[in-house]
């Protein structure tokens, strides 16, 4: 890779590493298989990185990236899918209830929840979490931007639930 | 609880250092890369197998064509040619092109369930088609080779290599096609959920 582009590379990556661990937490459970994950998706940035022709934001580019790669990613390990309830969740003890004050808790609680929406509202709300417009999620997924507000909002609502649910 | 917490909550979580390049190329090992280059492997196999026999079966037409009738030579021609077309869809299967990976995710899926389809097509019907046209070219160049021979001859023969070759269609299909099958046919069905469910 030449020195320039090396140097955007890791321009972008410092930029949207973040987003793009959030991503794959929220797309797997399992935080091993997340690490694999993120880690496909900076090399296929990378890969990808002479494809980039300016034609829409380096953002929308980057998420286009992570998305697909999580996709096809997923698609190859279906093992990855539908993790068992953590013990934390199943038998919700006094103690364990007093514990979920803590930010770690809920964050656990929120990357359970969102790992029993269907595989596609995961993609969906990885991006609303990363504070994505409407019309930047719609031009990542490619679908229409009514259909993902209304998608949007059905997702919020499901994942508010289950959040309540103890 | 509202939304915007569990917003805040999320973005607030601790996350993993990118890492430098080099360790991004040691990532390379993706089961989706390995699929790639075992197809790539089987193609260049295939294209070198079939170059190979092909240069046989030229060879024996230079030595006997003369000795023999239309039927050895038509018989000759089309197995080549079949040969030639069987490789060239093969090669379609591999994905010469580009993943797509910076397209909108519903064309990127579309263009996967293409690829996806395009390799059903030929476990199902290509191959088979395939098989048979080379079974009805090999049974014309025997007819025309055992043609001195007694007619007993000629008959065993031809029903050996038909046993041979329906032996070896029957046996790819129970075994390395069925697995096959069951592969591209479980991921054509989730991409195709994904795609439906995006675009709704």
């Amino acid at each position: 890779m030449p020195e320039k582009e090396e140097a955007f590379f890791n321009e972008l990556v410092a930029a949207h590493h973040a987003s793009i661990y959030r991503i794959c937490r929220a797309y797997l459970y399992d935080v091993s298989h997340a690490d694999d994950l993120y880690q496909e998706i900076l090399f296929q940035i990378w890969k990808s990185l002479k494809n980039f022709k300016g034609n829409s934001s380096i953002g929308t580019w980057i998420y286009r990236i992570a998305v697909n790669t999580a996709i096809s990613f997923n698609l190859k390990n279906k093992r990855h899918q539908h993790q068992p309830l953590p013990d934390l969740f199943q038998v919700p003890y006094e103690e364990t209830l007093q514990k979920k004050q803590d930010e770690e808790e809920q964050l656990n609680k929120l990357r359970f929840c969102i790992s029993k929406l269907e595989t596609q509202d995961r993609l969906i709300i990885s991006l609303v979490l990363e504070d994505k417009s409407y019309k930047d999620i719609s031009e990542i997924v490619g679908t229409n931007i009514n259909n993902v507000g209304v998608k949007i909002n059905r997702i919020k609502t499901r994942l508010l639930k289950l959040m309540e649910q103890k | 609880m509202n939304f915007e917490d569990l917003q805040n909550s999320w973005q607030r979580q601790p996350v993993k250092d990118p890492g430098d390049i080099d360790q991004l190329k040691l990532a390379m090992e993706t089961n989706w890369n390995k699929h790639q280059r075992r197809v790539l492997r089987t193609n260049i196999f295939l294209t070198l197998c079939f170059i190979l026999t092909g240069i046989g079966i030229t060879c024996v037409y230079f030595a006997y064509h003369a000795q023999f009738g239309w039927a050895f030579k038509l018989s000759i021609f089309f197995i080549i040619l079949l040969m030639i077309v069987y490789v060239g869809v093969s090669w379609k299967s591999y994905g010469l092109k580009k993943e797509t990976l910076e397209n909108p995710s519903t064309d990127y899926i579309s263009y996967q369930l293409k690829k996806l389809h395009w390799q059903r097509k030929t476990i199902t019907t290509f191959s088979q088609i395939y098989a048979f046209l080379l079974w009805i070219n090999i049974m014309c160049y025997t007819w025309e080779v055992t043609a001195r021979g007694s007619l007993t001859f000629r008959f065993t023969a031809m029903l050996v290599i038909t046993v041979y070759i329906v032996g070896i269609n029957l046996w790819q299909r129970l075994t390395k096609q069925k697995k096959a099958l069951k592969k591209v046919d479980h991921m054509i069905a989730d991409l195709s959920h994904l795609k439906k469910e995006l675009a709704v």
